[in-house]
C-alpha cells in the first residue's frame, strides 16, 4: 500500500497545477477551437450556434486588414522586444556596476512596469497628441516640425512601440538583475588575472551565462507583446487606417466592436499558434 | 513515507483544496436578496446628467414604494467601453435592470435578445402620443417597441465671433461649401501662429457620424432596402457609394486639400471651448463644456448656425440626431420595477431639470414646445434655432450590421484623407465590404 | 612605467564611471518624464490639462481632480476587489506552484523527463551542484515555467 502512495506522491504533488492548467487553459483553448467553427456572434449567442465550418477562417484569410493586422504585430513585435531587451539589459548591467544606491534606482526603474496598462496608454496618448501634446510643444520650441505621432499612419506603429518599451522594459531590467546575481563574483577576478577585460568578460563570461535567462525572458516579452492590446486600443483604436491595428487588436475589435466571436475566436487561434512557433524557435536556439 | 511526511503532504494538500473552492466560490455563498431591491444600469458618459436623473427618480420611487429599500447601483463607461460591456454582460446573462443604448446599436441588440420588448407596456403607458414622431420610432426595431428615447442632440456650426470679426469673416458666408473653404482660408491667415486652427474636421471613429449630413442634404442614402438577398428575401443594401456620396465625400476631400487637418482625438467641444478651433461643427453638447454661468452671456462670444454647409444655395440643409435610447435588458429580475424607474426618468417633471442643465433636446412635444418649453428656451442659448433643426435631422440606420458597416466607411473617409484613394474607389470598396458583411 | 599604468587606470575609472552614471541620468530621466507630466496633469483644471501651450506647472493648482476620484464610492469598493483578487490569486498560486516545483526538485518519476526535457541543456550549463537552495529555487521557477505559471512573474499585459 505505502509502495503505491510512494509512487504516487509526486503526481499527487502536481494535481493542483495540472487542475488549474486543465480548467483554465486546456478546456478555454478547446472551447475556442469549438466556436471558431461554428457561427457565433452577438446576435446568436443566445440562440443556436450554427456549424460553418471553415468559413471563419476563410473570411479571416480574405480579409486584407488582418494581413495588415500581421504585418503591424511584427514591426510592433520586433521593435518593442528589442528596445525593451537592449535597454531593460542595459539598466540591468549599469546598475550592477557598483552605483550608489542602486537599490533605490532599480525600485525607480521598475515603477512604469507597476502601472496598469490602460494608464499607461492614456498617458502617451496625451503626450502624443498633435496639437497638445508634450512632446510636440517641445519640438516646436527647439525648431523643429511638429510630428504626427498618432496620425501619421508610417510614425504611429513606432510611437506604440515607444509607449511599450517604457511600460515592459522594467521586466528585462528585474529577469537580467536576477540572472546577474546568480553568477558567482569569483568567476570575474580569475578573468581579470587571466587579463581580460571589462568589456571581454562581459561577452565571453556573462552572456554566456545568462543564455537561459535571456531566452526566456525573451519568450515571455514576445509572448506579451504579440497578446498585448490595451495600449494600442486606447491609444489610436487601431487607426489611422488600420496601422496600428496588430493582430491582437484586431481579433480584439472583431469579436466584441462588430460583435463577430467565431472570426475573433478564429484569429485567436492563429495567434496561438503564431505564440507557440515563436516560443519553439526560441528554444531551439537555446538548445544549440 | 513516514509519519511526518504523511502529516505535511496532507496538510499541503488540504490547504490548496480549500483556496482552490474558496477562489471557487462555493463556500461563500452569493448575497441574498432580502427586502432591498438594488436595481442595477450600465450607463454611458459624461457621468454628471445619470447623477440628476437617477437621484430625482430614486426620491420619486421611493415615495411610491415605502415598503421596499430601493437602491440604485449604476456603472458609468466611456462611449466605446459601453457598447462592449453591456453586449458581454448580457451575453454572459448577469442580470441587469437599465442600460442606456446609442440609437444605432437597437437592432443589434434587439436582434440578439438582449432586450425586453416594451410594446405592450408601453401601450398601458400610453404617452407614445408626446413623442416626435421619429424619436418614437426610433426605438423601435421590426415593429416592436424595444427602447424609449429619452433625450437627443443636433449636429450644427459653432464659431467665435471675435476670431472671425479679426478675419473679416462673414458668419454667413459658412453655409455653403465655397464659403466654408473661402472663410477656412481667410482664418487660417489672420490666425497664423496663435495657435488657433481655422476649421475642427473629424477625424476620429465616428468621422462617418459628421460625413452622413452632406450625404443626406444632397439626397442620398446610407442603405436601402433591395430585394434578392440570399437567406432574406429583402434586406438593405449599400447606398452610400452613390453619385451623392462621392460627391459628399469630395467635399472632405476638399477641405483636407486646402489645409484643414483631420483630428484623430476627440475631445467633444472641450477643444472648441479652450479656443483651438475657430469654427467647429459639434453637437449641441457642446454648450455643456461651457460653466453654467457663462450660458446667459454666451450668445454674445460664441455664434451658431443651425446647419451644416451645403453644395449649393438651393440645397436644404439637414443634420444627424443622436441622443440616447433607455432599455430594458431580458435579463433583468425587477422588469416592472425598472419600467417604473425608465418612465419615470422620461417624465418631464424629473427629465426636463436634467435638460437644462446638461443643454439637451427633448424627445417629448411636451418639452420642446409645450409648458416646459418656455424654461428651455429662456436658459439654454440658441434652443430655438437647434429644436428648429429636429424635423429635418437624420438618423442612423439600427440594423445589426451597423457597427461593420460605420467602420468600412470610417476606412473609406481615412483613405480619403490620406489622399490613398480618391472618393468613388474608397466608397465603393466600402459599400462591397458592407454588402458582404450584410450577407449579399 | 608603474605611473603610467596606474595613471592609466585613474582616467579610465573616471571616464567609465561618469559614462555609467551619464546612462543611468538618461534612463532615470526617460522613465520618469511621463510620471512627473501626468502627476503635474493631476493639479490642472479641465482646460488647462489640454492647453496649448502646454504648461508643465499648472497656474492654478487644484486639487479637485483628487477630490472627485477619492470621494466615488465605487473607486473604494474597485480597491478592495483589487486587494481581494491580487492577494487571493498570489496566494493560490505560489501555494499550487510551490507544490508543483517541489515535486520536480524532489522526486524522481517517468513524466518528469518528459516535460523537463527542453531545460536539460540549461540543467549542464547551469552548473549548479544538487543540493544548492539556489538550484532548487531555480529548478522549481522553471518548473512553473513549464506548468505554465507565472507566479514570480506575473503578466504584467493582463487585460483587467
Amino acid at each position: 500500500m505505502s509502495n503505491i502512495l510512494a509512487k504516487a506522491e509526486p503526481y499527487l504533488f502536481l494535481t493542483p497545477a495540472f487542475g488549474i492548467l486543465l480548467v483554465f487553459l486546456i478546456f478555454p483553448l478547446f472551447w475556442n477551437i469549438y466556436i471558431s467553427f461554428h457561427d457565433v456572434s452577438f446576435i446568436t449567442i443566445l440562440k443556436n450556434w450554427e456549424y460553418i465550418g471553415w468559413k471563419n477562417f476563410v473570411d479571416l484569410f480574405n480579409d486584407p486588414n488582418f494581413y495588415t493586422s500581421l504585418k503591424n504585430t511584427v514591426l510592433f513585435v520586433a521593435g518593442s522586444v528589442a528596445l525593451q531587451f537592449g535597454i531593460g539589459m542595459l539598466m540591468a548591467v549599469l546598475l550592477s556596476q557598483k552605483v550608489r544606491a542602486a537599490g533605490v534606482l532599480r525600485a525607480i526603474f521598475i515603477i512604469p512596469w507597476t502601472i496598469s496598462a490602460v494608464i499607461v496608454a492614456f498617458s502617451f496618448k496625451f503626450i502624443f497628441d498633435y496639437n497638445f501634446g508634450i512632446l510636440n510643444y517641445i519640438l516646436q520650441q527647439i525648431g523643429l516640425q511638429q510630428v504626427g505621432w498618432l496620425a501619421d499612419p508610417n510614425i504611429v506603429i513606432w510611437s506604440l512601440v515607444i509607449a511599450n518599451m517604457w511600460y515592459g522594459t522594467p521586466f528585462t531590467m528585474l529577469f537580467i538583475t536576477a540572472g546577474l546575481l546568480s553568477i558567482i563574483p569569483s568567476i570575474y577576478e580569475a578573468a581579470v588575472i587571466d587579463g581580460a577585460t571589462k568589456f571581454r568578460s562581459f561577452l565571453h563570461i556573462t552572456l554566456p551565462l545568462l543564455k537561459p535567462f535571456i531566452v526566456i525572458n525573451l519568450i515571455l516579452i514576445t509572448m506579451w507583446s504579440v497578446n498585448f492590446f490595451d495600449l494600442q486600443l486606447v491609444m489610436t483604436g487601431g487607426g489611422p487606417l488600420f496601422a496600428s491595428t496588430t493582430a491582437s487588436l484586431y481579433m480584439y475589435r472583431q469579436a466584441f466592436e462588430f460583435g463577430l466571436l467565431s472570426k475573433g475566436a478564429a484569429a485567436g487561434l492563429i495567434l496561438i499558434i503564431i505564440n507557440i512557433s515563436v516560443a519553439f524557435v526560441y528554444l531551439k536556439l537555446l538548445r544549440r | 513515507m513516514n509519519m511526518n511526511k504523511r502529516i505535511t503532504f496532507t496538510a499541503f494538500f488540504l490547504i490548496v483544496s480549500l483556496v482552490f473552492t474558496m477562489t471557487s466560490g462555493f463556500v461563500f455563498p452569493v448575497s441574498a436578496q432580502k427586502k432591498q431591491v438594488t436595481l442595477t444600469a450600465i450607463v454611458a458618459e459624461p457621468k454628471e446628467r445619470w447623477d440628476l436623473l437617477f437621484n430625482a427618480t430614486l426620491q420619486k420611487l421611493k415615495q411610491k414604494h415605502p415598503d421596499l429599500d430601493i437602491k440604485l447601483d449604476y456603472r458609468v463607461l466611456p462611449y466605446d467601453a459601453t457598447r462592449t460591456q453591456i453586449l458581454t454582460t448580457l451575453a454572459g446573462k448577469t442580470p441587469i435592470d437599465l442600460i442606456s443604448v446609442d440609437q444605432p446599436w437597437l437592432g443589434e441588440f434587439a436582434q440578439g435578445g438582449f432586450l425586453t420588448d416594451l410594446s405592450n407596456r408601453s401601450k398601458i403607458w400610453d404617452r407614445q402620443g408626446d413623442w416626435y414622431q421619429t424619436n418614437w420610432e426610433g426605438g423601435k426595431y421590426n415593429g416592436k417597441v424595444y427602447g424609449i428615447w429619452a433625450w437627443t442632440d443636433i449636429r450644427a456650426m459653432w464659431y467665435w465671433k471675435d476670431l472671425l470679426n479679426k478675419a473679416g469673416v462673414n458668419p454667413q458666408s459658412l453655409d455653403t461649401w465655397d464659403g466654408y473653404l473661402a472663410g477656412s482660408k481667410a482664418l487660417g491667415n489672420a490666425l497664423k501662429g496663435q495657435g488657433i486652427q481655422p476649421m475642427h474636421l473629424v477625424g476620429a471613429s465616428h468621422s462617418p457620424d459628421m460625413w452622413y449630413p452632406y450625404l443626406w442634404m444632397l439626397g442620398g442614402e446610407i442603405l436601402k432596402l433591395k430585394s434578392g438577398h440570399p437567406t432574406k428575401g429583402t434586406y438593405w443594401y449599400p447606398a452610400f457609394n452613390s453619385t451623392q456620396g462621392v460627391k459628399a465625400l469630395g467635399f472632405l476631400k476638399q477641405q483636407v486639400d486646402a489645409g484643414i487637418k483631420p483630428q484623430v482625438n476627440h475631445f467633444w467641444g472641450q477643444e472648441f471651448a479652450d479656443r483651438k478651433f475657430a469654427v467647429m461643427l459639434e453637437g449641441s453638447w457642446l454648450l455643456g463644456t461651457f460653466p453654467r454661468q457663462q450660458w446667459p452671456t454666451i450668445t454674445q462670444k460664441v455664434g451658431m448656425l443651425p446647419v451644416f454647409p451645403v453644395p449649393d444655395k438651393n440645397t436644404k440643409s439637414t443634420t444627424m440626431m443622436g441622443g440616447w435610447i433607455l432599455s430594458i435588458p431580458q435579463t433583468s429580475q425587477n422588469k416592472d420595477l425598472a419600467w417604473e424607474l425608465l418612465t419615470t426618468m422620461v417624465d418631464p417633471s424629473v427629465l426636463t431639470p436634467m435638460l437644462l442643465k446638461e443643454g439637451y433636446l427633448p424627445t417629448q412635444k411636451s418639452i420642446g414646445e409645450g409648458p416646459y418649453a418656455s424654461e428651455l428656451n429662456a436658459s439654454i442659448p440658441y434652443y430655438k434655432e437647434m429644436i428648429s433643426m429636429i424635423p429635418t435631422a437624420h438618423f442612423r440606420p439600427n440594423i445589426p450590421e451597423y457597427p461593420q458597416i460605420a467602420d468600412s466607411i470610417k476606412q473609406a473617409i481615412d483613405e480619403v484623407y490620406y489622399g490613398m484613394k480618391d472618393p468613388k474607389q474608397a466608397l465603393d470598396e466600402a459599400a462591397a465590404t458592407s454588402a458582404k458583411a450584410l450577407g449579399w | 612605467m608603474q605611473k603610467a599604468i596606474i595613471r592609466n587606470n585613474r582616467v579610465w575609472f573616471f571616464a567609465e564611471r561618469t559614462l555609467i552614471y551619464a546612462l543611468i541620468a538618461i534612463l532615470l530621466f526617460v522613465t520618469i518624464a511621463p510620471l512627473v507630466w501626468v502627476f503635474s496633469t493631476s493639479f490642472k483644471r479641465n482646460e488647462e490639462s489640454i492647453s496649448f501651450p502646454p504648461k508643465f506647472l499648472p497656474e492654478n493648482v487644484t486639487f479637485d481632480n483628487y477630490k472627485f476620484v477619492l470621494t466615488d464610492p465605487g473607486l473604494v469598493r474597485s480597491l478592495i476587489n483589487s486587494f481581494v483578487v491580487s492577494i487571493g490569486s498570489t496566494i493560490l498560486s505560489v501555494t499550487v506552484s510551490a507544490l508543483g516545483g517541489y515535486a520536480f526538485a524532489r522526486f524522481e518519476f517517468k513524466a518528469k523527463n518528459l516535460i523537463m526535457s527542453d531545460f536539460g541543456s540549461f540543467h549542464d550549463t547551469c552548473g549548479y551542484k544538487h543540493n544548492s537552495i539556489v538550484h532548487y529555487a531555480i529548478r522549481s521557477r522553471y518548473a512553473k515555467f513549464v506548468i505554465g505559471f507565472d507566479t514570480n512573474f506575473p503578466d504584467p499585459y493582463n487585460t483587467s
